[in-house]
């Protein structure tokens, strides 16, 4: 799951190709969007206060 | 063994010849000794200067970075291609410094995107060329593929293809992306389907994308290639 991006301009849009591969969008973790960072449109870079809030989300949802 | 004792006897005498004459001229022996390279100086006639990253033999520099990549395989073909109508694309980025690399992504309008074109294996090739008589020359683009088969998929493609005006990625077997086509001027589509006459004949379409009048090569693209849904 993205916390530290959001994902844009998807409508109409079913994936990136990159590197040679089909990367669907629930597919991209925070590591490939750091390395797709400027090399697409679908992705802006969260405030750190919302990166912040999303990774407690994520911490609360896997304590579960 | 009967050539390995003159040689050696030949070379003690030099041997002896060379410590008389540097014992007798000093100072001749010393600068000669200065003027032939050695030390730091040979190593830098042999690779040239280390700051430049560079060998130096024979008189022709080739840059280290350069050798290390060429020592690789080398395919030829393309491994798959992805279409766009030039009219979809809202954002066609310049190319960096080198002026044929682009890095940034290209934007489609909303609700548009690339979509991947399949072909047989082996079949797909990009190419480019010089055009035009001296004074107006330019650079042709040129994208082959075949797709095997006649079918009503393949010839509804060809039905809404024909006098379209597209930007198609190509990947290369060594992984490089080229864009035949750019934001100004895109490439025309064209086909020759044959069934074949025998039975072991070829029966599909060759399908062509084609441009002349560019002022670069098909552009190297390092970004992501956003996908039609």
């Amino acid at each position: 799951m993205l916390t530290k991006f959001d994902l844009v301009n998807t409508d109409g849009l079913k994936g990136l190709s990159y590197d040679g591969d089909f990367v669907p969008f629930d597919k991209i973790t925070d590591e490939l969007a750091e390395q797709l960072e400027g090399k697409t449109h679908v992705l802006k870079r969260k405030s750190p206060a919302a990166a912040a809030k999303a990774m407690k989300a994520v911490e609360a949802e896997s304590a579960k | 063994m009967k050539k390995l004792f003159p040689a050696l006897k030949m070379g003690l005498f030099l041997m002896a010849l060379l410590l008389l004459a540097t014992s007798l001229f000093p100072d001749q022996a010393l600068a000669l000794a200065q003027a032939v390279p050695h030390g730091a100086d040979v190593l830098h006639a042999l690779v040239g200067d280390a700051a430049a990253g560079g060998t130096m033999l024979g008189c022709v520099v080739v840059p280290i970075a350069e050798i290390i990549l060429d020592d690789c395989p080398n395919p030829g073909g393309l491994t798959d291609i992805h279409v766009i109508r030039r009219r979809d694309i809202l954002t066609f980025p310049d190319p960096g410094a080198d002026k044929v690399t682009i890095s940034t992504a290209i934007v489609p309008k909303a609700g548009c995107g690339f979509v991947p074109w399949e072909f047989a294996q082996d079949s797909g090739e990009i190419n480019h060329k010089s055009a035009g008589d001296a004074g107006n020359q330019s650079i042709a683009h040129d994208l082959n593929v075949y797709v095997p088969r006649g079918s009503a998929t393949t010839d509804a493609v060809i039905q809404s293809a024909l006098n379209g005006d597209f930007v198609v990625i190509g990947r290369d077997s060594n992984g490089n992306l080229r864009i035949a086509g750019d934001k100004r001027r895109g490439v025309k589509f064209e086909h020759d389907y044959k069934s074949g006459k025998k039975g072991n004949d070829k029966n599909g379409t060759d399908f062509k994308f084609s441009g002349e009048g560019f002022t670069h090569v098909p552009f190297y693209y390092t970004a992501a290639i956003p996908l039609k849904a």
